[in-house]
């Protein structure tokens, strides 16, 4: 019952998306907006598809039903609730239902947004984008990628369960969803990028329409690779939250492609600029999302954290090729209306800051990408195998990191148009202060070595110019001052300096020891008493295996060994002692012999092959025996792993989340054709209907004038003066 | 009087209209067809190079030993005796890792303990095992009870296992009577699978030092 | 030339009269220079105490963090503890008690479990592509700034004329309301003249839904969008 109901929800929703797609063709085709405005009841149709097909699974999960041979492959009797519920997006399948479900809500929304204007036809471009997007993954469901295919289970079967890496931990429910309605989100703007070069309507119209998109799936998407560092952190038992997988790298590409188009897009706004760069940004965003689903999902890279090799791989990489094609034979195309008649005037500007940043993140983003299939390419070439692992990311990321840093301390005092050094030297004077301050700070609590400290150095010079902006604009309007789009991003930004500071500090200055101790025995690593207390048996529905009680500085800690009812090897739990200013980190490595003898899967975590269900990630650890150091009867081995600031990662991910927040919040309504640019003396254009101020400010708004643009938008140092033009 | 408003260079669009009041008027350039152009080429090659590859998962590791003299392979056996590998040049030799709690090197055994049997009576090929991060009375226990009349060397400190490039038991690697690999087989291997082998190198080698068969 | 638009009050609060402005500039250059020494003495503190020559204990750790876990996906031998990665430390630390030199190391590993073992590519043949690429990346999108600047600035300046600001202020003033409603077929799309619709709006037209384009209809990049063309 529930495959059937799962299919139908599916081929309602691939039917309605078709559907949509060939009535919204013909309407565009035909001229008739009769026909567009149903754009809105297929949306709906997909929409309404979608929630019965999860529904579906769903209760499949819930209640154990092993007819479904997705819950067969991944649901078990022994899995607790909330991950149960997990489970949907923990294979394969499920992540493309999860994936659909919020393409089909953006849509829903995208449709009651714009529900007055589903006759304009760049709406109904956007929305046919959009649907077929949805029919893409469609089709995936109900052929490659079918998660309601059936099964037949033998009598007294129960499931195998998800895999035992995500049953570990809390963050497991919530890091996939938040990192999919960021990857998911960016479909709108791209739709919209597309409607704009199709029909030619290159003003800034669609800009603003899709700004605020844009920026929540940039947050969700910022929130959710947090959350994923934090879960790796947590659960993977290497003490470390990123390792440049080629997975990570899958989320980390559209997010740095999608943080260069928003800060490149207020150029645009400002200036009318840069509209090529910025549609082909959007444009490029979406594409490397559907390259890093293929990657991750069509088996090509090895990776802890992929998926399954399965059949959707050529079909991913063939909408791919698809996409890459469309887009850039538009942009081709469109290209030379959208050239801008406008100039940057000087590259010691805002416009230059924020093109200097797009460089930076361009350069960042195809560093990550050469990386990532640099193997692959060279393999096809030479037949050679060669790894690019994490040394490579982290010494091609640290100059890119570093200057960017540089970049976030000096851009955000730069006026637009032209600087001069005078103006420099006064606003950067007090953030240049902190910056030294956080040198001079962090020699004196000890820290040492180049790299770090001028890390501490910018990021300091950098929450100086930020904080700057932020002081100064609640000074002028109170607590307007902490919201809208400029003061928004100034907490991003220190969100940003945050986890730049935590990650010099924790990578420069991480202890890391392996102990064996026994019964009763302590050592001491990096200031902190480490005892071994003994060793508890776990009894839970899913798994069995032994935890570790440590007591660290008195404090008790337990570090498990896990052992799953799926019959694969060990897989370790770290347990961490987070403070303030440094995490204990603890892992249990080694337990005594005869106490795993459950386990069947080779030495090294991975299922036994041979058996074609794949392989269970390994997190590295085991706990077989080697006769040359067997442990004895009460010992264990403990990884201990001491690094400063990390718990300040996981908070600047919450202030960035906080600012973005901020950043979206609405601003005073603007009347979106007033000039952008400060008025000129001469008194502004007349708007019908309205006496000029005497101060010659802008009629139109009651306080600034800006298109679109939020109170305080030019910053507190209000720079649209022509006074500050050519010093 | 600098006026905010100015305008560098552009009439009004289309570019193209005829602009007599003056103003400069750009060329309809073609940088973007052109940029795009370069960017689809490279984007499709690429494309390219992702369709044609196989699944990491199957991937043969091309190992390094092959093709190259066998490393050295000398140890304690599990019933007290010793070998060496270099005393077995002239046979070929199947050179197999294992470890008890392996599954698929137990799916194997009964396919080595034919391939041995089969080749004992000829003389010309025999196995040797390597037992990789287990305990030597287990293996005993387990040639006891599933058969296997081979040596097999006990390797506690995993050093053959490094040497001869171990990534995960199973792993059989095939040497010739001269001394050289000429095959490394990842996962569980079958009888007819190493006749083929020998079988096929024994067609490309040249004259493999007497080793009959 | 300069500043003849009356600055809005709370900034001239904040900004120093031009009276002060030297005495302000002084001081501040002053500031600037104890600045840059305290800098520089942490810097030289920081980064001369760096302690010695790695020990042992460091220098495996450096090599097994450039060596990747055969039997893991990606992680280095130093983060992994499986038995293959086991294995290799134990060797690393061997090689090292007999003097063998990193590279001498990382290469013998090579040797037995093929390149990709090491987490770096080399630099020579075709694995040094991935060093050299983004470097090269940089430089020519610099380069390409550069350009981009050396071009802008050829361009001839140009003043905007009063017909300009009167074709300006007709598009505003023609402002479409945005609640006409789309004629069912859209080529018969047209924009009503200068009505005195916006007299009454508060603004509020501002960054709702709408956007009440002027000109960003079905024509493009008429003047009419203010200076967003």
């Amino acid at each position: 019952m529930n495959a059937a109901l799962g299919t139908a929800g599916v081929l309602l929703g691939l039917a309605s998306a078709l559907g949509g797609v060939v009535t919204l063709g013909v309407a565009l085709r035909q001229r008739k907006a009769h026909l567009l405005v149903l754009g809105r009841s297929y949306a709906l149709m997909c929409l309404l598809g979608t929630i019965v097909a999860i529904a579906a699974m769903e209760r499949a999960l819930i209640t154990r039903d092993f007819t479904v041979e997705y819950v067969a492959r991944n649901g078990s009797s022994t899995t607790p609730p909330l991950f149960n519920v997990a489970t949907l997006w923990a294979a394969l399948e499920g992540s493309i239902l999860l994936w659909v479900l919020v393409l089909c809500g953006y849509m829903a929304v995208v449709v009651r947004r714009f529900r007055d204007r589903l006759s304009d036809p760049l709406v109904g471009w956007a929305l046919l984008v959009m649907l077929t997007v949805t029919a893409f993954f469609f089709f995936l469901l109900a052929g490659p990628a079918n998660p309601f295919t059936s099964f037949n289970p033998p009598a007294g079967y129960d499931g195998p369960g998800p895999n035992p890496l995500l049953q570990n931990h809390v963050l497991m429910a919530f890091h996939p969803p938040m990192l999919y309605l960021g990857y998911v989100g960016f479909t709108v703007p791209f739709a919209f990028a597309v409607a704009a070069l199709v029909t030619g309507r290159l003003g800034e119209g669609w800009l603003l329409e899709t700004r605020r998109w844009t920026l929540f799936a940039w947050g969700f998407l910022t929130f959710g690779v947090v959350l994923g560092a934090w879960w790796s952190y947590e659960v993977l038992g290497w003490g470390g939250y990123w390792g440049w997988d080629p997975v990570e790298n899958a989320s980390l590409l559209p997010w740095l492609t999608g943080t260069a188009y928003i800060h490149s897009v207020m150029v645009q706004e400002r200036r009318g600029m840069l509209r090529v760069w910025n549609l082909s940004l959007l444009c490029a965003t979406f594409s490397l999302t559907i390259l890093g689903t293929f990657l991750t999902r069509s088996g090509v890279i090895d990776s802890v954290h992929a998926f399954t090799e399965s059949q959707i791989g050529p079909w991913l990489l063939g909408f791919f090729g698809v996409v890459v094609a469309v887009t850039l034979g538009l942009i081709g195309w469109r290209g030379d209306r959208l050239r801008a008649p406008g100039k940057i005037d000087s590259p010691v500007s805002r416009e230059g800051a924020f093109l200097a940043n797009n460089v930076l993140f361009a350069a960042f983003a195809f560093v990550v990408l050469l990386g990532t299939v640099f193997p692959l390419v060279v393999e096809a070439m030479n037949d050679e195998r060669l790894t690019v692992g994490r040394p490579y990311f982290d010494r091609m990321a640290m100059p890119l990191g570093l200057a960017l840093l540089s970049l976030m301390a000096i851009a955000p005092v730069l006026p637009w148009r032209k600087a001069s050094g005078e103006l420099l030297s006064q606003r950067l004077f007090w953030p240049a202060w902190g910056g030294t301050g956080a040198v001079a700070l962090a020699v004196a609590v000890g820290a040492r070595g180049l790299a770090p400290l001028v890390a501490f150095g910018l990021g300091g010079f950098a929450a100086g110019a930020a904080l700057r902006q932020v002081v100064l604009a609640s000074r002028r309007q109170g607590w307007r001052g902490l919201v809208g789009r400029t003061n928004g991003g100034m907490v991003v930004h220190l969100g940003v300096v945050l986890i730049a500071v935590a990650l010099a500090a924790s990578s420069s200055y991480d202890t890391e020891r392996e102990l064996t101790l026994s019964e009763g025995e302590s050592a001491s690593v990096a200031g902190h008493r480490i005892s071994y207390e003994g060793l508890d048996e776990i009894d839970a529905d899913n798994r069995s295996g032994y935890t570790a009680r440590v007591a660290i500085d008195g404090d008790t800690y337990a570090p498990a060994l896990n052992l799953f009812a799926n019959g694969g090897s060990a897989v370790g739990t770290p347990s961490v002692k987070t403070g303030l200013t440094r995490d204990v980190y603890l892992a249990l490595l080694r337990i005594p012999d005869g106490l795993t003898a459950d386990e069947s899967g080779d030495a090294d975590g991975q299922l036994a092959d041979g058996d074609g269900e794949g392989t269970t990630p390994t997190t590295g650890s085991d706990a077989t025996v080697e006769e040359s150091t067997a442990l004895a009867d009460d010992e264990v081995v403990i990884r201990v792993i001491v690094q400063p600031l990390v718990l300040w990662l996981w908070v600047g991910g919450g202030v960035m989340a906080l600012g973005t927040a901020l950043a979206a919040f609405p601003g005073r309504r603007r009347n979106p054709v007033d000039p952008v640019s400060a008025p000129v003396t001469g008194g502004s254009p007349r708007l019908a209907g309205r006496p000029p101020r005497g101060d010659g400010s802008d009629p139109a708004a009651p306080d600034r004038p800006g298109v679109g643009v939020d109170a305080g938008a030019g910053g507190p140092d209000d720079d649209r003066k022509p006074v500050e033009v050519g010093g | 009087m600098e006026q905010i408003d100015e305008v560098a260079g552009a009439g009004p669009e289309p570019a193209g209209a005829p602009g007599d009041d003056g103003l400069e008027v750009p060329r309809r350039g073609r940088t973007g067809l052109v940029v795009s152009a370069v960017v689809a080429v490279v984007a499709l090659g690429f494309v390219a190079v992702l369709a044609t590859r196989e699944p990491a998962a199957d991937r043969e590791a091309a190992s390094p030993i092959v093709g190259k003299a066998a490393p050295a392979l000398a140890g304690e056996t599990l019933d007290g005796g010793s070998f060496d590998i270099d005393d077995h040049q002239g046979r070929w030799v199947v050179v197999n890792f294992f470890a008890t709690w392996c599954t698929p090197c137990r799916q194997e055994h009964p396919q080595l303990v034919a391939f041995d049997e089969a080749h004992a009576r000829t003389g010309d090929a025999e196995v040797v095992s390597v037992l990789y991060s287990d305990q030597a009375s287990t293996a005993r226990d387990y040639f006891a009870d599933n058969g296997g009349e081979w040596p097999v060397v006990i390797d506690p400190d995993g050093q053959v296992a490094l040497d001869y490039g171990l990534v995960k038991v199973p792993e059989t690697y095939v040497v010739a009577p001269n001394g050289v690999v000429v095959a490394k087989l990842i996962g569980g291997v079958t009888r007819e699978g190493l006749d083929q082998v020998i079988a096929e190198a024994k067609g490309t080698a040249p004259a493999a030092g007497g080793g009959g068969g | 030339m300069s500043a003849t638009v009356p600055a809005t009050a709370p900034e001239a609060a904040t900004v120093p009269s031009a009276a002060l402005r030297g005495g302000d500039r002084r001081f501040r250059l002053a500031g600037w220079v104890v600045m840059a020494l305290v800098l520089a003495a942490a810097l030289a503190v920081g980064v001369a105490d760096d302690g010695g020559p790695r020990t042992v204990g460091e220098r495996e750790r450096d090599i097994a963090a450039s060596v990747a876990c055969p039997a893991c996906d990606g992680q280095s031998v130093a983060d992994s503890d499986a038995t293959a990665s086991r294995g290799v430390r134990t060797y690393i630390a061997t090689r090292i008690g007999e003097g063998a030199s990193d590279d001498e190391i990382r290469d013998e590993l090579a040797d037995r479990y093929g390149e990709q073992i090491l987490l770096t590519p080399g630099r020579s043949g075709l694995a040094g592509l991935v060093w050299v690429l983004p470097v090269v990346a940089l430089v020519l999108a610099f380069a390409g700034l550069a350009l981009a600047f050396r071009r802008w600035r050829g361009r001839a300046v140009v003043s905007a004329t009063e017909a300009d600001r009167a074709l300006v202020g007709e598009a505003l003033a023609a402002r479409r309301p945005p609640d006409v409603a789309y004629p069912d077929n859209l080529d018969d799309l047209s924009y009503p003249d200068g009505s005195a619709g916006s007299g009454d709006r508060d603004g509020s037209v501002g960054s709702g839904d709408r956007d009440g384009s002027v000109g960003s209809g079905d024509r493009d990049g008429s003047a009419g969008s203010g200076g967003a063309s």
